[in-house]
């Protein structure tokens, strides 16, 4: 916890020196603000590496402030959490000024828009390369949810590969600075049992740690009466079979053994 | 104080002491035939042992094996390293040997083959078994800071120890070890169930079987295996 609170006030003296520094006040574009968490890997969950081919004005941001971060702290690696970006966009609409905020990838993808009317889903994915199935989720977001910046052609809720999208130049709001949601991910089967697997992990380390702490005041227990009060301090379901199954990797780790003379009983090892 | 410490270094006779008596003399008789039981165990010993390296090895415990007419992977002579503690698989040291043939009343190989019924009767007393039955799984670890054994071993061994007595448990349970996938390995306190297992579950119904209790998991799901075969 402290470490995660430690770089979130590092990051902004980063930000902050950076800012005063040379390469910042010199070489970058101009018209764009841009602020980084610069966050500690292992401390963080972790997030898939996500490519994303980054216009040319953020590009040379990315590029200053890693020259600036590296000078300062060298020997380090940072590594762009694409997926984690979000920015403020100005956007002219024939019917008002707006401020979009939006994540990086729907920027990136709004910002092929100043080049060009319309656009393909190849098109867009050719110049973007972001992942198909993100790439799909971040055109539906602009086009199909509650805010349609883009018009999708034809339309329809899926984005498929042979639509095309548009500036949409009808598009109102009544509120000056927009939200546009990214949609949801729906989880993947393979999210789904990792996830299962991450909170079971994370359970068993509750799991052994309540085990030693009751055998830790009891010394001697009997495996009836260990179950028991598991099932009372253990604040989520779990299987008699589970908890065996923790009891035994404990004795196996010499944390607690079977007595010699009564199997049914538990000596803690201190 | 003074006979014990002339008796550990001197021959027994010099020890012409004031308070020489009668038990003295008995004693040094009686320790006397020790000494020469003693140098014939060392013999024997010396006879099977690996001259270089100055234990009983492998090779020698072949050869002994087969002048107590054995097969050297018979259960007697995980008995005989049993009762000499012997430490390490398919070794025999000096002291180990000389542990186990005292013990014995053996210092001829003749008596050692003679003694092996009597140790199997010894070993198959209850009270021994369990001594026995768990010394057999740490003498099949090998490596330094090794805790299991692979299930292929583990099946070997239960038919070796139990087989004789728990025929049917063993031949389920070495069938079920080897269909389920959940273990690759088994350790010292699952080995310990078992034997509990054999001794106390009536078999084949398993009718006192509660997994409620404190059995291995391995063992829970031995009995779930088994009950789905019978149903």
């Amino acid at each position: 916890m402290l470490i995660l609170l430690q770089d979130i006030e590092l990051s902004k003296e980063i930000n902050e020196s950076f800012k005063q520094s040379s390469q910042a006040r010199t070489k970058l574009p101009s018209g764009i603000e841009m602020s980084v968490h610069v966050l500690t890997t292992g401390y963080w969950p972790t997030y898939p590496p996500m490519d994303v081919r980054l216009p040319h004005e953020l590009n040379v941001y990315q590029d200053i402030f890693k020259e600036f971060y590296l000078s300062k702290y060298s020997g380090r690696r940072l590594m762009w959490q694409n997926s984690l970006g979000h920015c403020v966009l100005k956007a002219e609409f024939p019917k008002g000024k707006k401020e979009l905020a939006v994540s990086l990838f729907q920027t990136v993808v709004l910002m092929l828009f100043n080049d060009a009317w319309k656009l393909s889903f190849q098109d867009i994915k050719d110049s973007t390369v972001i992942e198909d199935k993100e790439l799909r989720r971040t055109l539906q977001s602009l086009a199909c949810g509650k805010v349609r910046v883009l018009q999708k052609l034809p339309k329809g809720r899926e984005v498929q590969d042979d639509d095309s999208f548009m500036f949409n130049e009808e598009f109102n709001a009544p509120l000056y600075r927009i939200k546009v949601n990214a949609i949801q991910m729906k989880e993947t089967v393979e999210e789904n049992t990792s996830t299962t697997e991450r909170v079971f992990r994370d359970r068993q380390y509750q799991v052994d740690a309540a085990i030693v702490r009751i055998m830790k005041t009891r010394k001697v227990l009997s495996h009836t009466l260990l179950i028991t009060e598991l099932f009372q301090q253990l604040k989520f379901p779990i299987k008699p079979a589970d908890l065996k199954k923790r009891i035994e990797s404990l004795i196996d780790r010499e944390y607690l053994e079977r007595d010699k003379n009564n199997p049914q009983i538990y000596n803690y090892l201190a | 104080m003074r006979r014990s410490s002339t008796r550990k270094t001197g021959p027994p006779n010099s020890a012409a002491s004031v308070n020489s008596s009668a038990v003295d003399l008995f004693r040094s008789a009686s320790s006397k035939a020790v000494i020469k039981e003693l140098e014939r165990i060392d013999q024997l010993f010396n006879s099977y042992a690996n001259r270089s390296s100055g234990v009983i090895d492998p090779e020698g415990i072949e050869a002994l094996c087969s002048d107590v007419e054995v097969e050297h992977t018979d259960v007697r002579i995980l008995m005989l390293a049993w009762k000499m503690k012997a430490e390490k698989q398919g070794y025999f040291t000096l002291d180990e040997w000389r542990r186990g043939l005292k013990a014995l009343r053996a210092d001829t190989i003749n008596k050692v083959k003679k003694a092996l019924p009597e140790l199997e009767k010894e070993v198959r007393r209850p009270s021994n078994f369990l001594d026995f039955y768990s010394y057999a799984f740490r003498y099949c670890l090998t490596e330094e800071k090794q805790k299991t054994i692979d299930i292929e071993s583990i099946c070997l061994l239960l038919d070796l120890l139990l087989g004789s007595q728990f025929c049917t448990q063993v031949d389920f349970l070495i069938q079920f070890l080897k269909t389920q996938n959940d273990y690759k390995v088994v350790n010292m306190d699952q080995w310990m169930g078992f034997l509990r297992f054999c001794n106390e579950i009536s078999f084949p119904d398993l009718n006192n079987y509660d997994p409620e209790l404190a059995w291995p998991l391995i063992l829970d799901n031995f009995v779930e295996w088994m009950r789905e075969k019978q149903c």
